[in-house]
C-alpha cells in the first residue's frame, strides 16, 4: 500500500499541499470528535505546511529516488523535531520545544516523508495504556470504551484511524508492539542498537528503541527498505544493520512455540485460542513448530521492572525545573542547599505524573545502599542469563512467536480494576526481548476489517541485528497465510 | 515501606493524598521486586547493557589522542569525562 501510494503521488505536482489540507480537516474532526490520538496539531501544522511546500518544490525525477515521496507520518512526541512542541506527555515538558531532529526523524525525511503530526503517549513512555500523560487518556478511535494501548497509542489510534500512512514510536518493553496488538497492526521493535536514540526523550536508556508502525507487514517491509540503517555515530550505543536477505522456503523454516502459553492462567481463553490458530497456519505452510521454552520468561516483568525503574530514577533526575523542565518560580533564588532541594522536589512533585513518581521511587528503591547488590546487581545477572536462555533458544528454530499480550484490547473499565503490580506483570510477554535486544514485531491475528473483539497480536521474535531477514521472512509468511 | 524515606531520595514531596496512593499502590510492586532475591545465580558476569560495551562503540569515536570523546579507562575505572568550563 505505501509504495503505491508513493508511484502514485511523484507526479502530482502540489501533491502534498493538498494532502495537508485534506489531512488537517480530518483530524480536526477526529480531534472535535473526542480522539486525543493526535497532540498540539494546531502548533504543528504551520511547519507542516512549510515542509509540504518544499517537498513539493522537489523535482520529479528526484522524487522518484526517495521512496518515501508522498507519504505523511506521525510522530510520537518523544522525539525531538526542530521547532517543534516535544512534550513526552509530561507537563514538565508542556512548553518545549525542540532544538533539533532526532536522527530517525531526519532519515525518513531524506526519503521525501511529510511528517504530519505528533501522536499521543504515556508520560515518558512510563504505561501500558496512554493513560498516564498530563493531556489525558487515548482510546481505539471510534471505540471510546477501549484503550488503544501504551505506550504508544497515539501512534497506534491515530494510524487506525488511518490519520497517517504508518507511525513512529518508541519500545522499551513492548511500547509499539502492544498497541499495535489492540489497534491491530504491525509494530516492529528494533534490535537494540539498530536504530539511533538521539533525539528520543530518554526513559530507560539501555532498553529504549525507535519503532514503527504500520498497516501490513508488507508495509513494513517498504518502510525499512527505503531508510538508511546503518550506524549513527551521534549514539555511540548504534550499530545499524545491514539489509542482508537469504531467501529462504518457507516450508524450509522452524518456529519456535511455547507450550507453557496454554497452561498459563494469566493468558485469556480467546489470545490461547488465537495462539492455537497460529500454530496451525504455520503447519498448513510446511512450517515446522518446535517446543521451547525460556525458563526465565515468566520472571521478566521483575527483571524488566527493577532494570527499567533503575534507569529512569536517572534519566529523570534531570528534570528539576532549573536546567530542564518549566519552573513554577520565575527569579528562582535560593540561599542554601537545603532551600535548593525543597524547591527541586516542589517542581518534582507538582509537574510529574503519578507513574513517572511511582517508577522514580521504585529506582531509587532498588539502587538504595541496601538492595543494590540483592535486586538491582542480582536483576543485571538475571537478564544476563535471560539473554542466553533466549539466544540458545535460537539454536534449534529461525523464530520465536508467541502473543503479545495476554488479553486482548481491555476496556478502561477492565483498566482501572487492575493493581499495578497486575498491570506490570501483564508485560511480562514483551519485555524479555526487550531485555535481551534481539528485534520483535507484532503482527494482527485478524487480517479482516478491523474487529474489537479480535484485538490479538502474535509476535515474533529474530536473532539479534538480523532485523531485515526477520522483516522479509514474516512479510513471507504473513503474505502465504 | 517508608515512602516518605523514598520520596525524599528521589527528590520527590508528594502530597498526603498521594503518599497514600503511592502506598497502596506500590505495595505488591516491592514485592513482585523483592521476589527477584530468591531466585538463584549463576555467577555470570554481570553487564548494565543488552550490547557489550566495547562491542560496537564506532571506532572514530575511540582516540587516545583526543581526551574529550570515546571511553577510557584508567585501573579498572571508567574515567568521566571532564567538564571544562571556559572563563569568558
Amino acid at each position: 500500500m505505501l509504495e503505491k501510494k508513493h508511484k502514485e503521488a511523484i507526479s502530482v505536482k502540489s501533491f502534498y499541499s493538498d494532502k495537508l489540507n485534506e489531512k488537517a480537516t480530518k483530524i480536526r474532526k477526529h480531534i472535535s470528535e473526542g480522539d486525543s490520538s493526535v497532540w498540539h496539531f494546531e502548533k504543528t501544522i504551520e511547519k507542516s505546511t512549510e515542509q509540504a511546500a518544499l517537498l513539493d518544490a522537489t523535482p520529479i525525477d528526484k522524487r522518484v529516488s526517495m521512496p518515501l515521496w508522498g507519504l505523511d507520518y506521525g510522530v510520537k512526541d518523544l522525539f525531538s523535531m526542530k521547532g517543534l512542541p516535544c512534550t513526552a506527555g509530561s507537563k514538565f515538558l508542556q512548553n518545549y520545544i525542540a532544538p533539533y531532529n532526532a536522527d530517525v526523524i531526519d532519515r525518513i525525511a531524506a526519503k521525501g516523508a511529510l511528517a504530519m503530526g505528533r501522536t499521543s503517549m504515556d508520560e515518558f513512555a512510563m504505561g501500558s495504556f496512554t493513560n498516564t500523560s498530563f493531556l489525558g487518556r487515548t482510546s481505539i478511535p471510534g471505540f471510546q470504551d477501549y484503550t488503544a494501548g501504551g505506550s504508544s497509542g497515539g501512534s497506534a489510534g491515530a494510524l487506525r484511524a488511518e490519520l497517517f500512512d504508518f507511525t513512529i514510536g518508541s519500545d522499551t518493553g513492548g511500547s509499539v508492539r502492544q498497541p499495535a496488538a489492540f489497534c491491530s497492526l504491525v509494530g516492529y521493535k528494533p534490535s537494540y542498537g539498530a536504530f539511533s536514540r538521539y533525539g528520543m526523550i530518554a526513559y530507560a536508556s539501555s532498553l529504549d528503541q525507535a519503532g514503527f508502525l504500520t498497516h501490513t507487514t508488507q508495509d513494513m517491509k517498504y518502510l525499512i527498505d527505503s531508510i538508511d540503517t546503518n550506524k549513527d555515530l551521534k549514539d555511540p550505543t548504534t550499530t545499524g544493520f545491514t539489509k542482508n536477505y537469504q531467501s529462504k522456503k518457507i516450508s524450509d523454516m522452524t518456529v519456535g512455540i511455547f507450550p507453557e502459553i496454554f497452561a498459563s492462567d494469566a493468558i485469556s481463553k480467546e489470545v490461547k485460542e488465537a495462539y492455537q490458530t497460529k500454530i496451525g497456519q504455520f503447519k498448513d505452510l510446511g512450517i515446522e513448530c518446535k517446543e521451547v521454552s525460556i525458563g526465565l520468561l515468566k520472571d521478566c516483568a521483575s527483571i524488566y521492572y527493577i532494570i527499567a525503574c533503575a534507569e529512569a530514577s536517572s534519566n529523570l533526575a534531570r528534570y528539576q525545573g532549573v536546567f530542564f523542565g518549566q519552573s513554577l518560580i520565575e527569579n528562582q533564588s535560593v540561599s542554601n542547599e537545603k532551600d535548593y532541594w525543597d524547591m527541586v522536589a516542589k517542581h518534582r512533585s507538582e509537574y510529574l505524573g503519578l507513574e513517572a513518581q511511582k517508577r522514580i521511587i521504585l529506582g531509587s528503591y532498588v539502587l538504595s545502599s541496601e538492595k543494590f547488590d540483592a535486586i538491582y546487581k542480582k536483576a543485571i545477572n538475571k537478564r544476563n542469563e535471560l539473554r542466553q536462555q533466549i539466544s540458545d533458544a535460537f539454536n534449534t528454530v529461525d523464530y520465536l512467536c508467541l502473543p503479545t499480550f495476554p488479553t486482548k484490547a481491555p476496556a478502561w473499565d477492565e483498566i482501572s480494576k487492575m493493581t499495578t503490580q497486575q498491570i506490570y506483570m501483564a508485560d511480562y510477554l514483551t519485555v524479555g526481548f526487550s531485555l535481551a535486544g534481539v528485534p520483535a514485531m507484532s503482527v494482527p491475528i485478524h487480517k479482516g476489517a478491523f474487529d474489537i473483539n479480535k484485538t490479538i497480536g502474535m509476535q515474533y521474535v529474530g536473532k539479534k541485528m538480523q532485523d531485515y531477514q526477520m522483516i522479509c521472512d514474516i512479510n513471507e509468511i504473513e503474505m502465504s497465510m | 515501606m517508608d515512602i516518605q524515606k523514598l520520596s525524599k531520595i528521589s527528590g520527590l514531596k508528594p502530597s498526603e493524598e498521594n503518599i497514600e496512593k503511592l502506598k497502596t499502590s506500590l505495595a505488591g510492586v516491592f514485592e513482585m521486586m523483592e521476589s527477584i532475591e530468591k531466585m538463584p545465580t549463576n555467577h555470570k558476569e554481570n553487564e548494565n547493557n543488552s550490547i557489550t560495551l566495547f562491542e560496537n562503540v564506532p571506532s572514530a569515536m575511540i582516540s587516545k589522542n583526543e581526551p574529550h570523546i570515546g571511553i577510557h579507562i584508567e585501573d579498572g575505572f571508567f574515567l568521566a569525562p571532564k567538564v571544562i568550563q571556559k572563563n569568558n
